[in-house]
Parts: C-alpha cells; sequence; structure tokens
C-alpha cells in the first residue's frame, strides 16, 4: 500500500502523541486520506484520556470500535480500530491495537471517557468475545443472552446453528464449513 | 401495597406499533414517571457483516440494501465508495451527479417515513397517509432506474447498474415542481399546531455535550447546535460542487429535530435541482476491465468483454489488501463501512457503522424523569431503523 503525504495537523498529533507515550506508539500508516496509529495495547484508557482532554488533540466525537479476527496470527489475533473524529479540525484518525489470543482476551474499556463506547464495546465482547475490563454493564447486546461462541471470530462457521433444545444437546448438527 | 418506594417494570415491544419496527424497551417506572429505559436489541439480526465475509466483493451490495430498508441508496453508496477508494478507481461524473442526486432522494424518502410514523404516533393520523402518497412519488423513481421500488440495489462498484432512463428528468422535475408545494402543507398541519407543539417542546431534551459523548451524528447532533455533516466535513461523491446549507437547531428537543428535518428535506431538494441542472453526459460506469462488468452489447459481440464479464462473475477481482473507512451522510447520521482487505476477491472484514444503533444510545437520557406517554415520541424523533440497529 503507497504511503500518502502526512498534512501538518496530522504531524502536530503524532508529535504530541509521541511526546506523551513514547515508543508504546509502535508506528503509523496513511493510506488516501486516513491516518493509522499503532499503539500497544496497555495504553488504551491513557490514550482516549488524551485524545479526549487534551489542547493539541480534542477529539469530541468517538466514531466508531471495530473489530477484526487475525486468526492465522495467534500472538495478534484480535484487531481492536478505534475511529477517532475531531469535528474543529475535521480530522478522523484510525487508532489500532492488537489483543493476542487467549482464553479471555481483554483489553481496557474507555466508556469512561467516551460514554458512546458504552454500546460498541458491548457489540464488540457479544461478536468477537473481547473482555472490556471496567465495562459497567458488559453483557451480550445483540445476540441472545446464554448464547455460545462469538459470532464474528473466523473459527466460528458460517451455517452453524446452536442446538436450542436439550434432546440434541449431545449431538449438535453437523458442522457445514 | 406496603410503604416505601416501589417502583414497576413495564415491557414495551417488540411488537409494539410505537417501536417502529421489532424494539423492546424495558422500562422502569416509579407512578407514571420513567426511572430508567433499557433497550433489548437484536430480533431483527441477521449476521450481514459476518455474511459479507464469505461473499464476493460486488456480492455484497444487495445486502446493504437491507440494514437500512429506508435508505437503500445511502447503503450502496457507503459500500461501493469505500472499495472504490481501495481499488484506487476512478468514477466518470456522470456518475457522481447520479449518486448525489438519488441519495439526496433517498433522504427525501427517509424524513417521509420518519415524518409520517412519527406524526401518527403522537396522534396526528392524517400525516402518514400524506407523506406515504408523496413517498410514491419518490419510489416511481426507484423502479425507473433500477426495477426495484425499495431495494433499488442500483449503485455499483464502478458505477451504475444501468444508465438513466430516458424520463428520469420529467420525473425528477415533477418531484422538485409538487413537493415544496407539499411540505408547505405539512408545515400548515403540523408547525403550529398545538398539540403537536406541546408534545414535542421541551420533550427529550439532550445538550451538544450529551450528544456528542455518545457519539450521536445526524439530525439529533445538529438539533443541539453542532454543525456537523459529513457531506460538507469530508466531501465525497463530489459534494464539494453543490451549494447548501445545513440546518442547525438551538435547544436539541424533539421539536427542534422535527425542525432540522423539515429543512434538511428543502436542501436536499436544493441539491437534486443543481445535479439535475449540471448533470454532465458520458458513461454510466468506469472503463476498468476486469473490475467493472463491460458494457452488454460489447460482451455479446467482443470476445475479450465476454472474458472479463465471465471472470468478473465466476470468480470476482482481487482488491489490494488494506483497510479504509468511509464515512457518508446517511439521513440518519453518520453511515461509515471500515472494509478490511488481505488482497483476496472477499473482503476480509466488513464493519458498518450503524448510525441507528449509535443514535438509539440516547433513548435512556431523553426519557428519565418523564412521562410514559414521552417515551413513543422520543423513539419517533431519534429515527431508527431496526434492520439497521441489529443488522
Amino acid at each position: 500500500m503507497e504511503q500518502a503525504e502526512i498534512t501538518k495537523a496530522e504531524s502536530e498529533l503524532l508529535g504530541a502523541l509521541k511526546d506523551r507515550f513514547g515508543d508504546r506508539i509502535t508506528g503509523h500508516g496513511k493510506f488516501a486520506d486516513q491516518l493509522s496509529i499503532f499503539i500497544t495495547d496497555d495504553i488504551v484508557f491513557d490514550l482516549a484520556e488524551f485524545m479526549k482532554e487534551d489542547a493539541h488533540t480534542g477529539f469530541e466525537l468517538l466514531s466508531d470500535i471495530c473489530g477484526v479476527d487475525w486468526i492465522k496470527c495467534p500472538e495478534m489475533r484480535f484487531e481492536l480500530v478505534y475511529n477517532f473524529y475531531s469535528i474543529a479540525k475535521s480530522l478522523r484518525v484510525l487508532v489500532k491495537t492488537t489483543i493476542p489470543d487467549s482464553e479471555k482476551p481483554s483489553i481496557r474499556s474507555i466508556q469512561p471517557i467516551y460514554p458512546g463506547a458504552d454500546w460498541l464495546e458491548r457489540e464488540m465482547y457479544d461478536m468477537l468475545g473481547i473482555e472490556f475490563e471496567g465495562h459497567p454493564d458488559l453483557r451480550r447486546i445483540i445476540t441472545p443472552e446464554g448464547m455460545d461462541g462469538w459470532p464474528h471470530r473466523k473459527d466460528f462457521p458460517l451455517t452453524y446453528e446452536v442446538p436450542q433444545f436439550t434432546h440434541n444437546k449431545d449431538k449438535p448438527p453437523e458442522i457445514i464449513k | 401495597m406496603t410503604t416505601g418506594a416501589r417502583t414497576m417494570t413495564l415491557n414495551m415491544g417488540p411488537q409494539h406499533p410505537a417501536t417502529h419496527g421489532v424494539l423492546r424497551v424495558v422500562l422502569e417506572l416509579d407512578g407514571e414517571t420513567i426511572i430508567s429505559a433499557t433497550p433489548h436489541l437484536g430480533y431483527l439480526h441477521t449476521g450481514i457483516e459476518k455474511t459479507a465475509e464469505n461473499k464476493l466483493y460486488y456480492k455484497v451490495v444487495p445486502m446493504t440494501d437491507r440494514m437500512d430498508y429506508l435508505a437503500p441508496m445511502s447503503n450502496n453508496l457507503g459500500y461501493v465508495l469505500a472499495v472504490e477508494k481501495l481499488l484506487g478507481i476512478e468514477i466518470p461524473e456522470k456518475v457522481k451527479y447520479a449518486r448525489v442526486l438519488l441519495t439526496e432522494l433517498t433522504r427525501l424518502n427517509s424524513h417521509l417515513v420518519w415524518l409520517g410514523t412519527h406524526a401518527i404516533d403522537i396522534g396526528a393520523m392524517s400525516m402518514l397517509l400524506y407523506t406515504f402518497r408523496e413517498r410514491e412519488m419518490l419510489l416511481d423513481v426507484y423502479e425507473a432506474v433500477s426495477g426495484q421500488r425499495m431495494m433499488s440495489t442500483y449503485f455499483r462498484i464502478g458505477g451504475l447498474a444501468y444508465d438513466l432512463p430516458p424520463d428520469f428528468d420529467r420525473k425528477i422535475k415533477k418531484i422538485l415542481r409538487v413537493f415544496p408545494q407539499k411540505m408547505k402543507d405539512y408545515e400548515n398541519l403540523l408547525s403550529s399546531n398545538r398539540i403537536w407543539i406541546k408534545r414535542l417542546t421541551g420533550v427529550g431534551k439532550l445538550t451538544a455535550r450529551q450528544v456528542l459523548d455518545l457519539s450521536v451524528t445526524g439530525p439529533i447532533l445538529r438539533s443541539t447546535g453542532v454543525k456537523y455533516d459529513v457531506r460538507k466535513a469530508k466531501p465525497y461523491s463530489g459534494y464539494e460542487k453543490f451549494d447548501f446549507d445545513i440546518p442547525v437547531g438551538e435547544n436539541g428537543d424533539c421539536y427542534d429535530r422535527y425542525l432540522v428535518r423539515m429543512e434538511e428535506m428543502r436542501q436536499s431538494l436544493r441539491i437534486m435541482k443543481q445535479a439535475l441542472d449540471g448533470m454532465p453526459e458520458g458513461p454510466y460506469k468506469a472503463d476498468v476491465p476486469g473490475v467493472v462488468l463491460p458494457p452488454k452489447e460489447k460482451v455479446l459481440s467482443e470476445m475479450e468483454a465476454m472474458i472479463f464479464h465471465f471472470k468478473i462473475i465466476t470468480e470476482g477481482f482481487k482488491v489490494p489488501a488494506g483497510s479504509y473507512y468511509q464515512a457518508i451522510e446517511s439521513p440518519k447520521g453518520e453511515l461509515g463501512y471500515y472494509i478490511v482487505s488481505d488482497g483476496s476477491t472477499r473482503p476480509y472484514r466488513m464493519r458498518v457503522r450503524p448510525p441507528s444503533f449509535i443514535n438509539l444510545q440516547t433513548l435512556d437520557p431523553m426519557v428519565r424523569g418523564r412521562l410514559v406517554a414521552d417515551v413513543v415520541t422520543c423513539i419517533g424523533s431519534i429515527d431508527i431503523v431496526l434492520g439497521e440497529v441489529d443488522r
């Protein structure tokens, strides 16, 4: 992917972030008009606070949180993309971090800073099984409570139906891949 | 009844006419005052994001219609723009104009349904009949361009499905002529109607700070006075060439949201007029062999075109690895498509930022401390489509 040129506002932001977080900002890239910043997963909360409150940044809108399952690399299996937008600067930045594969992949919740992250994090928990520590009400939001498995993970088969009745619990229907 | 505070739990929905589909809200009541409202979602969950990962790029387009079924063209546009960006293809000017015109038509369509259902929830029965009468005109245009009245699937990666029909101009001109008069009729019925004002003013009031914190966009954000519209902030599909205003409110209550949406409809008509007048001549799809289907007459007469046609249909086309987030201003707010490609013929991940889903978070702060009757007003005013909330 070719690298586009970084604008002044973006380089200021990158500078401010590097001053604050040092080498925990692991890199950045730009595709078309969109800047992505890569960070380690331990600074998500502090970074969100910095993005919202600091005068250099002032990203008042958290547009979206998206999780991607990279099943082929277990040490960085879950990628979370935080999508920040600044209305004053009309600047969009994607902050990306990865979580290794484990029984209970977890990351700190940014709901206390951006209350709008509430449902977005619940959806990511529901779909990918990522636990958000410090989230006040982490329940499944779209699929029913008590459902087995995490639908957006790549190892969740497309046509698998969770057994609904007790009589076929021991012999679930065959998985068609 | 014993002494002391007792609350009552009231279940509203999923089969309730005023929840606009299958929304279920659990209300915690103290007398008739609402303590909290908890929406329960998922009754329409179809797993569109997951299904998209297993489909060729061009086969995802019809599924995007099914999300926000009142604004199918906006959904198409967001998806095709994101894929076109990843592919790096140039789109002909005529296509850009046609897309702008039709997405603004879609905004009218969506806002008309909002107005009719919102009014019928409050008790103004006749509004629904009037708005659906005018909606017929818009659906006629849908049918003329794509052959479908609702799930149009008219935009394709690299252009449009077919060329614009010969009587397209006439149909749009009729809308431009008739619509302003009808808008006056609506406003005569509602804007100074005492019941309408009493049921809406001061109801569901939010501050700009609250709305921004909840990530909410669209008319709800603009009604609080924040001038954020993706069409102006990050123009796409040639919106920078059009002259239009962004209406904003002051109070952030249901009445301001009503005013903002009504004005948005007027602005949409303005954009449609400019798009129709300035529509250039040219092809209706880009000439990118191997990605965009060649014209049908070439397929029937030229060997090469036939091979490309066959290859695109059977094995799709490869999209360079990368990811891109494309935001557009749908009638409900910022609609985003985040597409991750791993270089194959299917999207590795498609994430939709659904405005309805995120805007629905405002229901609880809107109705706290108010009466049960206001829940209906607030749901109507948020303007949700459950197909998009649950996906």
